[in-house]
């Protein structure tokens, strides 16, 4: 089984709403489930950034991983989100080259495929809005 | 007063040409033309009936106004499940922030399942089992290659928020017809449905549908020329104008709501497209009769009122319009690849 059961359900707060953890005390934000923030130690609060931003960056990929050979070519997006935070994700409804600072909104997408019979995993990627 | 407080629509950007489809086989190019579908949508590779009822959903929840958490039923209807056992519903309701304390359900009813949860949603709203519920149509339908369903199975989602609050459409009277038809189906483990070719028309669509209009219209007192907009489901656009013909409608009142001759049938996602663009040109006053329909066999027949609140919402998601006007074509060869029905065997 290439995608496991545990891997989508810890991850399904950041891929299907984008909810980091962010810490009150020196503001980082962590997608991952830290419960007390790593720099300073303090309680984290779960917060939802917005579903809209501009590209910064982007790369295209061919040869793409096993999982992914439905989905090739790929593009991955460095995006800057209304709220300044900054996150890599997957770019879809590619339909001309990405243009650095266009404006691009969040849509629930397949983002790898496990085979015939395993498990599918959504996450949020970008599109030109 | 219970009904539709919000409204939504999704359709991918892709379209495929069903004369290109004829052509490829050998067929009469003139085929999917008398069907009045010369193109239809399909979804991107990363798409399926989840992601596409994400994006409908997001749309009527904006328009209703109301706080996804407080959603007590999340209801799909669908074809196209992306998987045989494991709800859709629930992956709508974590991704949309209603789950946990939530109902949710997956139906089959061929292509009215979606419409069979609208009824249980006006009726637990309006008894108050429920505050507010999530209605969604959502397929990424399935045609053989080489069968005539593919000049018109198409992909497309469409959502409706009822409630008892913040209403836009209320509800006057529904009623809902049903029996033993064996028009259309798919066996378990299959991957494309069958049909009963000209029996899909007179004893399945056309009795079922005329049956439950005509009543729902005479226990109402109403005649067809008192109703604004006349939704019916559009399994082609020549089924829809064939029964307003006989039911006394006009083009007047068809035609808007008529989007399979844009997109062709996205199955669950058929007339309820065609309500959620009636309802994004509607007026305060407006009667709606919406009739989706499900092979198997069953029809329903809505009647709604519009109300004020219908032209502070409009603007606040995207027009079905704008979905239907945002398209790229892609070759046969491309939508055989993108809807998985060729694979790639070296991986």
């Amino acid at each position: 089984m290439e995608i496991s059961p545990a891997h989508i359900w810890r991850n399904k707060h950041y891929r299907y709403r984008f909810e980091v953890n962010v810490c009150p005390k020196c503001g980082r934000a962590f997608r991952e489930n830290v419960e007390r923030c790593p720099k300073c130690g303090e309680r984290t609060t779960r917060v939802r950034l917005p579903l809209n931003g501009k590209l910064l960056s982007w790369t295209k990929i061919v040869q793409v991983p096993d999982g992914y050979e439905d989905f090739a070519p790929m593009y991955v997006g460095l995006v800057e989100l209304e709220d300044g935070n900054r996150v890599i994700a997957k770019l879809v409804d590619v339909l001309e080259e990405p243009k650095e600072g266009q404006e691009v909104e969040a849509v629930l997408r397949r983002i790898r495929v496990d085979g015939q019979s395993g498990l599918i995993e959504y996450a949020l990627c970008f599109r030109p809005s | 007063m219970v009904g539709i407080a919000g409204w939504g629509a999704y359709v991918p950007p892709y379209r495929v040409s069903t004369e290109e489809i004829a052509i490829h086989w050998g067929a009469d190019p003139l085929t999917p033309l008398s069907l009045g579908v010369p193109e239809k949508s399909l979804g991107g590779p990363d798409e399926d009936s989840v992601t596409m009822a994400w994006e409908a959903s997001m749309n009527a929840l904006k328009r209703a106004q109301i706080e996804p958490k407080d959603i007590g039923m999340v209801f799909i209807g669908s074809e196209s499940k992306p998987y045989a056992v494991k709800p859709s519903a629930s992956i709508i309701a974590d991704a949309l922030g209603i789950a946990p304390e939530t109902m949710a359900v997956d139906a089959e009813f061929a292509c009215r399942a979606a419409s069979e949860g609208l009824r249980h949603a006006l009726s637990m709203v309006s008894k108050g089992t429920i505050r507010h519920a999530l209605i969604i149509g959502s397929d990424t339908a399935q045609g053989a290659p080489g069968d005539v369903l593919e000049y018109t199975a198409a992909s497309g989602a469409a959502a409706f928020v009822v409630s008892n609050e913040n209403v836009v459409a209320e509800l006057i009277d529904a009623y809902t017809y049903v029996t033993d038809t064996p028009d259309f189906w798919r066996r378990d483990g299959s991957q494309f449905p069958m049909h009963g070719e000209g029996f899909t028309g007179e004893p399945a669509y056309f009795h079922h549908l005329e049956s439950a209009i005509t009543k729902l219209l005479e226990r109402n007192g109403l005649k067809p020329k008192d109703i604004t907009y006349f939704v019916p489901h559009q399994p082609n656009a020549r089924f829809p104008a064939k029964l307003a013909k006989k039911l006394g409608f006009t083009k007047e009142q068809y035609l808007l709501g008529l989007t399979t001759a844009d997109i062709g049938n996205t199955y669950n996602a058929s007339a309820f497209i065609g309500m959620t663009k009636v309802l994004d040109n509607a007026s305060p006053g407006d009667l709606i009769l919406m009739a989706p329909f499900g092979s198997g066999a069953g029809a329903d027949a809505y009647l709604f009122e519009v109300k004020e609140r219908i032209e502070d919402v409009k603007n606040l998601a995207p027009s079905t319009q704008s979905y239907i006007d945002r398209k790229v074509r892609v070759d046969y060869a491309t939508y055989l690849r993108y809807r998985n029905k060729i694979k790639k065997l070296v991986r």
